[in-house]
């Protein structure tokens, strides 16, 4: 997982809540604290999607359908392209450096 | 140790009860291995077969092995039943023991005889009525039972004759209780037995239930000064520190129900033995039909269940019994070495059933889960330690709903919360009540008593009707640490005041929420100020409106009940700026103007 310094928190909050906005999302709330911004939004078929900072500068995105029955839910056949961190805890925090995205973190 | 023809004093006088004890740690030692082996088959076998293998071989041995740790954990219940039966039985033939070597030393002393069959010789001793010499000695024998023969009145002129008689008498008592002592425990040993087979079903586990009632009833004198159930938590932890291990087992084998819900006893200790309570609880309600009980069965398994299956953040049993509506207490991450930990009341219509297993014990995982992203050390327990309200038709109830559950309950929180304190391990724990429609009457309640809730720093309110003060600063903790959440289109957080359905009595409170009478904007509720408004002076933090009480969909009360949910469907924004209050984040929460 990539670090993001508090500096470009707000810079990666501003590039997704402005894909949202240009996809139709209804962007809900909107918090602004420097260490745990976050925000949250609505798509245009019902869908919620969230973006919000934990600890050391982790992301976390979040996505849910609209109401639906309970029911099983299949596995993901997609691989995912990093570690999943499945069945971790707790899960690691942020470790890796970018050249941008961890510019003044310590 | 029984004796044909009956029991005698010197049966009696050579009984070795270190013997006795000698079992009674024998099998605490078994005990503890099947303890030790339960936790490997449930610590390692099972969670790294889930974690690693999926197949049917795999979920097979799954099945199996955890009938291996229900065996595991039954064997471990019985045998420490049976190490308190043994002791306790040592205990009460040491005290007959007693008995007899005092009148022993007594019959010494006088320079009496005590027979095999307990009668008792004395000499020739004082004086004759007619001829002045000493009257001769001769025998007392035991007349039975004291009280059940009148003194004659014809008392024989030897001195000695009575005090042999009280010898024999103290002889006799004393083999006669040991004799119905033996036969009592010989009972409850003999009863302590499981069924055949390797299966351990539910109705052997009603059996244990018996079985520890049984124990417990007989043990009453062995364990007698033990529970210092009237001391304050603080002190309940010093009794606790200051047992040996010994004594800590024994407790916890016969008395499960007693120190895993007493406040103040370790996280992990109550936990060990609320999962065997509530195997005993499951064994106890299985087959009942009355409504309550099937209900309270239904959550009891839920909880199983995921007991069972494991939890990140893991899951510590703090409380469970069948008391009133049903009591459960369960913590998500470990309260004792937490640096946050939060405890969330639930309010109106909560019980212990299906449901709450399931959305109450998720808001607090939720909880917990969020808040660890901003600081790994925390955690967050569901706390349905008092009976609150039902109301089945929710408003209508209210009207002649009183504050004395509040109160109750109130009572039992900050004494949970003191137990919090007792055991948390962290230097400066940050403590956070968090109280859901009447719950939050009821975080009020404790917030009254005293010195505030004990340790408690910030106090969160969702939903609330009130809580019974009318101002932020009268909660104990600083108005800057009492935050309200109260959803726009949450008609709970907008109950008129009682004066106002007085008035409007005729129109009855459902009419407030659909007509225009709703909080008239004085900022009066049911249970005071309304926490939302600017006058209480709390900080507001910002939830979504939810959904309008009134829509296309029919009426919906569902803008009371998403304070807590995670997903962003329902706006995570609320349950979000909850996890940084409880993180001890909560100047970063986005705020909300107050009403």
């Amino acid at each position: 997982m990539t670090i993001i310094s508090t500096q470009r928190r707000g810079s990666f909050l501003g590039i997704v809540e402005r894909f949202w906005r240009k996809n139709g999302f209804w962007i809900k709330s909107v918090n602004k604290d420097v260490d745990f911004p976050a925000v949250y939004a609505r798509t245009p078929d019902g869908f919620g999607v969230s973006l919000s900072f934990g600890g050391a500068g982790q992301a976390f995105f979040e996505a849910d359908s609209p109401c639906v029955e309970k029911s099983e839910v299949a596995e993901s056949t997609t691989p995912p392209n990093g570690p999943a961190y499945e069945g971790v805890y707790p899960l690691p925090r942020p470790t890796i450096r970018s050249p941008f995205w961890s510019a003044g973190a310590p | 140790m029984r004796i044909d023809g009956g029991l005698t004093w010197t049966a009696l006088r050579d009984l070795e009860c270190a013997e006795l004890e000698g079992a009674a740690d024998g099998w605490g030692q078994v005990g503890n291995r099947a303890d030790a082996a339960r936790d490997r088959v449930g610590t390692h076998l099972l969670n790294g077969l889930r974690d690693t293998q999926r197949s049917e071989a795999a979920e097979s041995a799954v099945a199996r092995l955890h009938q291996l740790h229900g065996n595991f954990q039954y064997a471990h219940t019985e045998c420490g039943l049976i190490r308190t039966a043994l002791n306790s039985l040592a205990h009460e033939m040491k005290a007959q023991q007693r008995v007899l070597a005092d009148a022993l030393e007594d019959a010494a002393a006088l320079t009496f005889t005590v027979h095999a069959d307990g009668s008792v010789a004395y000499p020739a001793a004082g004086e004759g009525l007619l001829d002045g010499r000493p009257p001769q000695g001769g025998t007392a024998a035991s007349s039975g039972p004291p009280g059940l023969v009148a003194p004659s009145g014809l008392i024989a002129p030897n001195p000695n004759a009575a005090r042999a008689q009280d010898i024999a008498d103290r002889v006799a008592g004393a083999v006669r209780a040991a004799a119905e002592i033996d036969w009592r425990y010989a009972g409850i040993l003999r009863r302590l037995k499981a069924e055949e087979g390797l299966k351990v079903p539910a109705s052997t586990w009603k059996d244990a239930a018996a079985d520890a009632a049984e124990v417990r009833d007989a043990a009453r004198n062995y364990l007698r000064d033990g529970i210092p159930e009237d001391a304050t938590p603080a002190e309940r932890n010093a009794w606790w520190a200051g047992l040996g291990q010994e004594q800590r087992e024994e407790y916890l084998a016969v008395y499960p129900d007693v120190i895993g819900n007493l406040d103040g006893i370790p996280a992990a200790v109550r936990d060990a033995a609320n999962r065997d309570n509530l195997q005993l609880l499951i064994g106890k309600l299985d087959g009942r039909d009355d409504s309550r009980s099937v209900a309270q069965l239904e959550g009891l398994r839920e909880i199983d269940r995921q007991l069972r299956a494991g939890s990140d953040p893991p899951m510590f049993l703090r409380g469970i019994s069948d008391e009133g509506n049903g009591r459960a207490i369960v913590s998500y991450g470990n309260p004792d070495t937490a640096r946050n930990v939060a405890a969330y009341v639930p309010g109106l219509n909560t019980s212990l059933d299906k449901e709450f297993a399931e959305g109450d014990l998720k808001r607090a995982r939720d909880t917990a889960i969020t808040a660890q992203r901003y600081d790994s050390s925390s955690a967050a327990i569901a706390w349905l330690g008092y009976d609150a309200p039902q109301a089945p038709d929710w408003f209508g109830s209210l009207a002649v709903m009183g504050d004395s559950r509040a109160e109750r309950g109130g009572a039992h929180f900050s004494s949970f919360m003191q137990g919090i304190v007792s055991t948390n391990e962290s230097e400066d724990p940050h403590l956070t009540a968090i109280g859901h429609s009447y719950g939050s009457r009821t975080v009020g309640a404790a917030a009254q008593r005293g010195e505030g809730i004990p340790g408690v720093d910030d106090i969160v309110l969702v939903g609330s009707p009130g809580v019974g003060v009318d101002r932020a600063e009268d909660l104990g903790v600083g108005k800057e640490h009492v935050f309200v959440g109260a959803a726009e289109n949450d008609v709970v957080t907008r109950l008129p005041s009682k004066q106002q359905v007085v008035l409007g009595a005729a129109a009855g409170p459902v009419a407030y929420m659909v007509g225009s009478l709703v909080d008239k904007g004085d900022g009066d509720l049911w249970f005071g100020k309304d926490p939302a408004s600017r006058a209480f002076g709390a900080q507001r933090f910002h939830v979504d409106e939810g959904p309008r009480l009134i829509s296309a969909r029919g009426l919906s009360i569902d803008a009371h009940s998403r304070y807590f949910d995670v997903g962003p469907e329902r706006d995570n924004a609320s349950a979000d700026n909850i996890a940084l209050i409880v993180s001890g984040n909560a100047h970063k929460i986005k705020s909300e103007e107050a009403r």
